[in-house]
């Protein structure tokens, strides 16, 4: 896989006109291989011609539930998959988590979120792959390649990044144009129980600046929210 | 059982006083009347005090007194002194066919019984037997005899058996206190059961058997409105839910094409405007739907609130930076100080992360045109128990009054109520917490919303009663 949208995506539900928009919803964001079906049946079908690199999974199909097919589906093989479902219920949400899913999306939901959850799941489950052949992080006038956790300057000198640095970038990345609070940043370096590590936060993120900024002063990438955490600026604002 | 022993205790004092009383009464009549009639008794003088005064003077009988006869015998209405032979020898009004002479067997018979209809006295004398004769019917006259033995047994025996008389009634006044008592405090624990809202099934007999009978009737009657209102609750739960579940498949779709028709670049942008509008409103759809659900969710006790310890500080830039990052150009202003940032709370994260988003989106959704939002955090821990409160402001329009009073309790009942569904969510899961929700306009303008959480380890708040 060279990149996200080579990934071979099954998406299951039983309702023929949501399989449609999904369809036009994947193609349009550039997935390739896309496999769909409406019942537990044409899914065993379709996933055994074809090993998937994603599920999307409906609960409620006309011959089973979307539960026991996730069982049986990962059964060998370690296919990460979102439930996308009209059961809200947190009992059915914790028992789908509780599965083993990677994520739990209730309908109706908005398509980009749907697009950001794929993305970001298929981006942490094939990694390594994904590392070899990436995209570098185009930042102003600077990029980063995460996977090498070097910045590349316009004049072709290279920086650097630790892994702490890098670990930060990476988050940050993920959400490009949200904001990070400072507790999800913390967590995501430090895992869980970071409190009391906000200060070295403050510290790797001035290191950061220093080395993704022009004028690290007066950032115009990454950004301060003050109170709530850090945003790297959109690509749009480029 | 304390009730029980006081009711048992009050209800032997009472017997026991009654009893008493009833003897004291008694004995106070007796004496009353005794004194009543011995006064009378009184005032005829005794025939003992008469026979002092027979002398004999030169030869004949008489009484040495220097009062006159009628006064001396007041109440006697004769007299006279027989001398061994039985003859008369001294007389005073003695009615003539009484003064003759008197043989023994009649001196006998007068002296217990009667002489002619006259109750009479006899007094033996130095100078012969002195008898006084009384009017006839004027007292009742009766010979006792009683034998020794069983006379002493009498004085012997009277003030135990008494005393054990006492203590019979005061154990019999136990024993009726001791059952009245406990069927009353059965019927008692059966009552407090049917306050906390069990059932109750009281066996029915003995003095409070009506009394239970009728608890058991009542106990099996609220059973029957209890399991009436769970059934229409769970079927009402069940319908709100089924109806969100199946309104959010076409909802998606309908979400979906917007946002694939807001993204083309070859539609007119009136079109895409139309299909942002379609977007946002399926959105306002889709939140209006999760807030019902979870409104009657909350309302029948059919949300489990799965609680965790999480501190304030992570949970409030959660909620505030979700809010920015879905709201593109909103900003908010969140001020804690450190103590409020690290405030841990036991909450379910997602459920209080809701409310805090009704109410920036509330902020956001009634002042299209943009106002500064705040949120601040307050510990409070001289409060019993030690509270965060929460302040949710905004510089906008502020809450419409008829909404206000809804929000504050203070609208008249049956007037026509605004719709406040998102709102009245956040004071169901501030008050799921423990907590409570304080709604008022900020000054000089706009909304403020007030949320107090009991820190973790702390007791609740009591919590509101449920507002219809």
């Amino acid at each position: 896989m060279r990149q996200i949208q080579d990934a071979k995506i099954l998406v299951v539900d039983d309702n023929p006109a949501l399989l449609d928009l999904l369809r036009q919803v994947l193609e349009g964001a550039g997935y390739r291989h896309l496999m769909t079906a409406g019942s537990c049946a044409t899914t065993r079908a379709a996933a055994t011609k074809q090993t998937p690199d994603f599920l999307v999974l409906d609960i409620n199909l006309p011959d089973g539930d979307g539960f026991s097919l996730f069982r049986e589906l990962r059964g060998g093989t370690e296919v990460p998959a979102l439930f996308l479902s009209a059961r809200d219920a947190d009992s059915d949400r914790l028992f789908g988590l509780g599965l083993g899913a990677d994520d739990y999306l209730t309908k109706p939901f908005l398509t980009q979120e749907l697009l950001l959850r794929i993305q970001l799941i298929l981006r942490r489950t094939y990694r390594t792959a994904l590392q070899r052949t990436a995209a570098p992080l185009q930042l102003g006038s600077r990029t980063v390649a995460l996977e090498d956790a070097l910045v590349r300057l316009p004049d072709g000198s290279t920086l650097r990044l630790t892994a702490t640095e890098r670990d930060i970038l990476q988050k940050l990345a993920e959400n490009r144009g949200h904001i990070v609070t400072y507790d999800a940043l913390c967590e995501a370096v430090w895992g869980e129980g970071y409190y009391g590590y906000e200060n070295s936060l403050n510290v790797h993120i001035r290191h950061l600046r220093e080395k993704i900024e022009e004028n690290p002063s007066q950032p115009r990438q990454l950004l301060t929210v003050r109170g709530l955490g850090y945003k790297l600026a959109g690509v749009e604002t480029e | 059982m304390k009730p029980l022993v006081r009711m048992l205790r009050r209800y032997v004092v009472t017997a026991v006083a009654g009893v008493l009383l009833f003897l004291v009464v008694n004995l106070a009549l007796f004496l009353g009347v005794v004194f009543y009639y011995g006064r009378q008794m009184v005032q005829q003088r005794q025939i003992s005090q008469i026979a002092r005064l027979v002398t004999e003077k030169d030869g004949t009988v008489t009484l040495d007194t220097d009062q006159p006869l009628d006064q001396l015998l007041d109440g006697w209405v004769w007299g006279m002194v027989l001398d061994d032979g039985g003859h008369v020898i001294w007389r005073y009004r003695l009615p003539a066919e009484l003064d003759r002479t008197y043989t023994v067997p009649e001196a006998v018979s007068f002296s217990r019984w009667y002489l002619e209809d006259f109750p009479v006295m006899s007094y033996r004398t130095d100078w012969g037997l002195l008898v006084l004769g009384m009017p006839p019917n004027s007292i009742s006259r009766y010979n006792f005899y009683i034998d020794n033995q069983l006379f002493s047994t009498l004085i012997h025996w009277t003030g135990p058996v008494l005393a054990l008389e006492l203590l019979a009634v005061l154990l019999a006044c136990l024993a009726a206190g001791w059952r009245t008592g406990r069927a009353m405090g059965e019927l008692e624990r059966g009552i407090e059961a049917l306050a906390a809202g069990q059932t109750v099934q009281l066996a029915e007999r003995g003095v409070t058997a009506d009394l239970a009978r009728k608890l058991n009737a009542a106990s099996s009657h609220l059973n029957r409105q209890n399991r009436i209102i769970a059934r229409r609750d769970t079927a009402r739960t069940n319908w709100i839910a089924g109806v969100s579940h199946d309104i959010r498949t076409p909802l998606a779709l309908i979400m979906g094409y917007a946002e694939q028709m807001e993204a083309k670049a070859d539609l007119p942008p009136e079109d895409r405007r139309r299909a942002s509008a379609i977007r946002t409103q399926s959105l306002r759809i889709k939140a209006l739907i999760e807030d019902l659900n979870l409104t009657s969710k909350l309302q029948y006790n059919a949300q489990p609130l799965r609680l965790t310890r999480c501190r304030a500080g992570t949970l409030l830039r959660r909620a505030v930076s979700d809010f920015c990052n879905d709201n593109e150009g909103r900003e908010v202003a969140l001020e804690m100080d450190r103590a409020a940032d690290q405030a841990v709370l036991e909450a379910d994260e997602a459920m209080l992360r809701r409310a805090f988003a009704n109410l920036l989106g509330n902020s956001a959704r009634h002042n299209p045109q943009g106002c500064a939002i705040r949120v601040q955090a307050l510990l409070q821990p001289q409060e019993q128990p030690p509270r965060l409160c929460i302040i949710f402001s905004d510089e906008g329009t502020g809450f419409p009054p008829t909404v206000l009073a809804v929000l504050q309790g203070r609208a008249e009942p049956g007037s026509q109520q605004p719709h406040i569904l998102g709102l009245h969510l956040v004071q169901q899961i501030v008050a799921a917490h423990g907590g409570r929700t304080v709604f008022a306009q900020n000054q000089p303008k706009g909304a403020r919303v007030t949320l107090c959480l009991p820190l973790a380890g702390q007791g609740q708040d009591t919590p509101e009663p449920e507002k219809g």
